[in-house]
Parts: C-alpha cells; sequence; structure tokens
C-alpha cells in the first residue's frame, strides 16, 4: 500500500502587527519555484502566511518576513520569536526598502537584538553561500542595489544572529523581496536566475 | 612337638597382632596429630574477618563459620572457598541471607549514565558515592535507573544484604550516521543526536545528484560507526551495504519511509503499514508524543515492542545477525521539538539518544556489565548451609574403617588360636 507524501517544506511568510508583512507577494511562489526546481525538496506548492504571536509559526522551522514600514513587535510577537529561535527556527528577514537610513531597518534590526540578540556581519565564507549554489563573493548584489535604489550602497555582508554556529536570525538589506518579486514564469527572460540564493537560504535552513 | 601346620598358624596369629598392635598405634599417633593441629576452627560473624588468616598457617584442618545475618567481605569468602577447595572441611550455619542482586552497566550514550538494575526481597534502596538514586518497596520484580551517577560504587541495600558494583570505565562512543533528504526531520535528528553529544555524519540528498555530506566518509563499519539512522527512501542505493553493516554487529534505526524499502524487508521488525493521517494535526504541547501522527506498524515474530500507543506499535525493535534494528513509527517527529511543551527540545533529543544507544554497535568489553549478587556467590563458592559443625578433631582423626579392621584382624587372631586348642 503506498505512503501518502507530504511536503519537507512549506514556504512561510510572517504576519506582524505593525507594518507591511505582506508587500513582497510573488516572492513566495517565485522561491517554490526555484527550489523545485534544483532540488528534490519535497516543497508543498503553495506558501502560507503566519502571525508571528501564533503557535502555528512553530510548524514552519523557516520563516520569511518583509516590509517597508516601521516593524514594534507585541510582547506576544517577541515572546514567540525568542521561543522559535530557541527550538531551531530560523528568521529570514529582508529590508525591502534597501535603505539603512530607512525605518524598517532601524525598527527592525533594534527589535531583533532586543527579541533575539544583536546581529554581527555574517562572513561571506559561511557555508551559507555554498551549501548547494556557491556564491564566492558571499551574497548576490541585486540589481536595485546596482541602480541605486534606497541608500544607494551595494551591501556587501548580511547580518545574522547565530546561536552555536547556527543562524537563528538572517538580515539582509539586499532588497530580495524586489529582486524575487516577479512571477515565476519570467524566469526564463533572465540570464541568470537570480532566485538561487534563495534556494540556499531553505536548503541552509533545511540542513544546519 | 609342633606340627608344620600349627607352626604356621602361629606365625600368622603373631602377625595379626603385630598388625592389630601397628592400627592402634597408628590411630593413637592420629589423635596426637590431631590434637597438636588444633582440630577445627570455630568463627562467627563478628571474628571471622580477623581469625581467618588462622587457616592459611596450617593448624587447622576444618573450620566452621556461624554467620550472621550479614555476609563477610567477598575477599573474606574467597579464603574460605579457597581453604576448601585445598583440602581443608569448611562448613556455615546461618540465615540464608536476603537474596539481592546488581547489575551495573554504562548506558550507550555520550551523556554518562548508568542502566543499574537490582532485584532482591523487599525494600531495595541503590545508592551512588553520592546519594540514593532511587528505591522500592518491594523489588522482587527488579527496578531499573537510568542516572548519571558520581564516580564510585553503586549499592544496593535490600534487608540484610548489600549489592556493591564498581560500575564499567566510560568509553568513547563511534560516530552515528545519517541518511535522509534536505527535510525537517532530517535536520532536528541530526540536532538532536549532536546536542545530546554523539559525533554525527551525515549524508543529505539534495538534488538527484547533489548531496550534502559531513564527516570523513570511511567504510561502514562497526569500527566506525556505532549506528546507522535512515530518515526516509533516499538511502536506498546503501541498503545493502547497511544490511551487511548490521549483520556485522552494527545498529540501525528506520523511520517509516526508510523501512518501506524492499532491501530492508528482511531484516526489519514490523512492517509498516499506511500513514494513517496524513493530514497535519495539532501537536499537543503536554503530551506531544502522543499527539504525533502514527503509521501503525506490525510486529514480525521475534521483535519487540520498544513503545506502544494503546495497541498501536510505535517503536518495534530486534535483533539481525549480530546488530540491532528498530523501526519508528511516528511520524514528524521533528515536531515534537518545535511544538512540544517547555522540555521538548531536550525531551526529543534524549529520545534520540536513547533510541540510537539501544541499537548502537556494543564498544567492546568497556561496555559490559558488573555484576553484584552476593549471596548467590556466597552458596556457589561455600555450598549450602548445614546444621551443625564440622566432627571435632580427635573422632575427625580417626577413618571410619579402622575399628572394624582392628576387630576382625582380632577376632581372625582369636579364633586361630581356640581352633588350635591355644589360650
Amino acid at each position: 500500500m503506498g505512503a501518502a507524501v507530504t511536503a519537507d517544506f512549506t514556504f512561510c511568510t510572517v504576519q506582524y502587527d505593525s507594518g507591511d508583512w505582506d508587500s513582497a507577494p510573488l516572492v513566495p511562489a517565485n522561491l517554490i519555484d526555484s527550489v523545485a526546481r534544483y532540488t528534490s525538496i519535497r516543497v508543498a506548492p503553495t506558501g502560507v502566511s503566519v502571525p508571528l504571536g501564533s503557535r502555528d509559526l512553530f510548524r514552519y522551522p523557516l520563516a520569511y518576513l518583509t516590509g517597508h514600514l516601521p516593524v514594534r513587535f507585541t510582547d506576544l510577537e517577541r515572546r514567540t520569536l525568542k521561543e522559535y529561535c530557541a527550538r531551531g527556527g530560523l528568521l529570514f528577514v529582508d529590508d525591502h526598502n534597501h535603505d539603512v537610513d530607512g525605518v524598517f531597518h532601524k525598527t527592525c534590526t533594534e527589535e531583533i537584538a532586543r527579541t533575539v540578540g544583536p546581529l554581527k556581519e555574517l562572513s561571506n565564507t559561511h557555508p551559507l553561500f555554498r551549501c548547494f549554489f556557491r556564491f564566492e563573493d558571499g551574497p548576490p548584489a541585486t540589481s536595485h542595489e546596482l541602480n541605486g535604489w534606497g541608500d544607494n550602497l551595494i551591501h556587501q555582508h548580511l547580518q545574522a544572529v547565530q546561536t552555536a554556529d547556527r543562524i537563528t536570525v538572517l538580515y539582509s538589506n539586499k532588497d530580495y523581496s524586489s529582486e524575487w518579486g516577479y512571477h515565476p514564469d519570467n524566469k526564463r527572460f533572465l540570464s541568470v536566475d537570480n532566485t538561487k540564493f534563495g534556494v540556499n537560504v531553505v536548503v541552509y535552513a533545511l540542513t544546519r | 612337638m609342633r606340627s608344620r601346620g600349627e607352626s604356621a598358624r602361629a606365625w600368622a596369629e603373631h602377625a595379626l597382632r603385630g598388625a592389630a598392635l601397628a592400627l592402634v598405634l597408628w590411630a593413637m599417633w592420629r589423635v596426637v596429630a590431631a590434637n597438636r593441629t588444633g582440630g577445627a576452627l570455630a568463627l562467627d560473624g563478628a571474628t571471622v574477618e580477623s581469625e581467618w588468616p588462622k587457616l592459611l598457617d596450617g593448624t587447622h584442618r576444618a573450620a566452621h563459620l556461624t554467620r550472621g545475618t550479614s555476609l563477610p567481605a567477598d575477599s573474606t569468602r574467597d579464603v574460605l572457598a579457597a581453604f576448601a577447595h585445598a583440602g581443608g572441611r569448611f562448613s556455615w550455619s546461618g540465615p540464608p541471607g536476603a537474596a539481592i542482586a546488581l547489575s551495573v552497566e554504562r548506558a550507550r550514550e555520550p551523556v554518562p549514565s548508568l542502566v543499574v538494575r537490582a532485584v532482591g526481597e523487599g525494600r531495595v534502596t541503590v545508592r551512588d558515592g553520592a546519594s540514593v538514586l532511587d528505591s522500592t518497596r518491594d523489588a522482587a520484580a527488579g527496578m531499573t535507573i537510568v542516572a548519571v551517577a558520581a564516580p564510585g560504587e553503586v549499592r544496593a541495600t535490600g534487608g540484610a544484604g548489600t549489592a556493591v558494583v564498581t560500575p564499567p570505565p566510560v568509553r568513547p562512543l563511534r560516530s552515528v550516521l545519517v541518511f535522509g533528504r534536505a527535510s525537517w526531520e532530517t535536520k532536528f535528528t541530526i540536532a538532536a543526536l549532536e546536542e545530546d553529544g554523539w559525533t554525527v555524519e551525515s549524508r543529505v540528498s539534495l538534488a538527484p545528484r547533489a548531496d550534502m555530506i559531513t564527516g570523513t566518509r570511511p567504510v561502514l563499519d562497526t569500527a566506525h560507526y556505532a549506528a546507522v539512522v535512515a530518515i526516509d527512501s533516499s538511502v536506498a542505493d546503501r541498503a545493502a551495504a547497511i544490511v551487511t553493516y548490521v549483520r556485522s554487529g552494527g545498529g540501525l534505526v528506520l523511520l517509516t519511509e526508510a523501512a518501506r524499502l524492499g532491501g530492508f524487508a528482511a531484516m526489519i521488525p514490523a512492517t509498516v503499514g499506511a500513514r494513517a493521517a496524513p493530514g497535519r494535526r495539532a501537536v499537543d504541547p503536554a503530551a506531544p508524543l502522543a499527539s504525533l501522527g502514527v503509521t501503525p506498524l506490525t510486529m514480525r515474530g521475534g521483535a519487540v515492542a520498544r513503545e506502544t500507543r494503546g495497541s498501536v506499535v510505535t517503536v518495534a525493535a530486534q535483533r539481525s545477525g549480530a546488530g540491532r534494528v528498530a523501526v519508528v513509527g511516528y511520524d514528524e517527529l521533528w515536531r515534537w521539538r518545535l511544538e512540544g511543551g517547555d522540555d521538548a527540545v531536550v525531551a526529543h533529543r534524549r529520545w534520540w539518544s536513547r533510541l540510537v544507544g539501544a541499537v548502537a554497535a556494543d564498544g567492546g568489553p568497556a561496555g559490559s556489565a558488573a555484576e553484584g549478587a552476593p549471596v548467590a556467590r556466597w552458596r556457589d563458592a561455600l555450598g549450602a548451609p548445614t546444621t551443625a559443625p564440622p566432627d571435632q578433631a580427635p573422632a575427625d582423626a580417626l577413618p571410619p574403617w579402622l575399628l572394624p579392621v582392628l576387630c576382625a584382624i582380632l577376632l581372625a587372631e582369636w579364633g586361630s588360636r581356640r581352633t588350635r586348642g591355644a589360650r
């Protein structure tokens, strides 16, 4: 008798009470497409959105958080996030403003430091950059960085909170939310698929 | 003048008288010699520890111990047994002793815990060098304790008996090899084992021709690996090698998807049914393991159920060749760690560590159990108790055949004389 096949990975977007958590609605489908395209990971065909203060978050050990607006977690959200990271969850945060002077960056990094721990620069030799596709120079630059969007900077590094060599919060100012925010069918128009680094984030979360 | 026949009989009568006299003199010498060597040594529970050296200088050929309720030291028991085996006569009397037995072995886990098993009559208390580990009012059915004990001896005391065992030394454990796809189950199984102290090597399948491999990748044998954990069907290409490894003494844990592989069919302790509820059930934080989905296992002959949920077997195990295999019927065990109660992270990793330890290849002599069964050893070495001490020295010195032989000689001599008319 055959066994029912269930997904090994479901893409999860975090809802938080403040800000615009749903500012990148096309990213989940695009990353799901890439994971299915390049790996044998059994990925659920659709993602989910889960409130940060909900126990349901613990069903999804990788969660994606983005936005443009100020981020202020509630006490429940802080408690849930702290426990989530302690139990092995990984929160991937991307600054949709691409602006270190922007309100999202200032408030979100403050909340992360207060809740989980201080963010520190992630070495570009970290296994995250080699666990599936190889990114010898660290995180790939986005077209928005190269075009002068936001803070007009190319951010050479990602930041992270690490516990015992494991990333619990991965923080990006590179605006991957804009870079990956297109319909997966349009990948065929790209000479190089710019979502490959997103696959690395998923593979890293599933293996480390 | 005597005839030649009478002369011969007279000579024989002289010989018989001489023999009788010789026997009497020999018996007297035996009695004197026995008196000179002190006869049986009387010992009791209070004096045996200080008096037994007298058995070593040859002054006593017998000894009797009137034992109290407690057993003498093991060294004293060994001296008494050696005395008996060297030709001395030893007996003992007294209460048989409260039967108690203690076994201590190292758990096959990185945490240096001991598995202590004790059985005895009535109340038994087990303690290490620091404190009481556990006790039970009636240990007739046995008691098992898994604990990280203080260095030194472990003692089980019950009634008047005490069993003392020095635990085997801690030994290094070999690695665990995990096979699985990139999944939460694979990730958190590796994490649980590593956090509990195991050295984990892994082959995580990412894509058809892309594996993430950690570890040294030596030959899959018991010299390198204590156990293999197969999470899913990605292990299929190594099934034959794993079967050989297990039959040579290795350990194997199979989750349901891996247990369905044909390559393991001949060695699995239970067949795996259809997954009962593939949908997501809520995990009860108060009883996370009991609320996980389960794929029922159908036991095969020779297998044992390590865990059950009601009538459903959730973990089954059996021996296969020189190794051990366990099949786990729980689905999405990782959710226990993420969605369980406050102790879920620790409980999840302890569960995994104990399961892997239960099947892990034995590390050799250092892992064997140390046992203490003082009453049984006493009886084995010195036999059953007697109701009376052995005979005292003078009587003991004379063999039982002496009197009948002496009487027969004298009767023959007397009869010979009377039948030939002599006085």
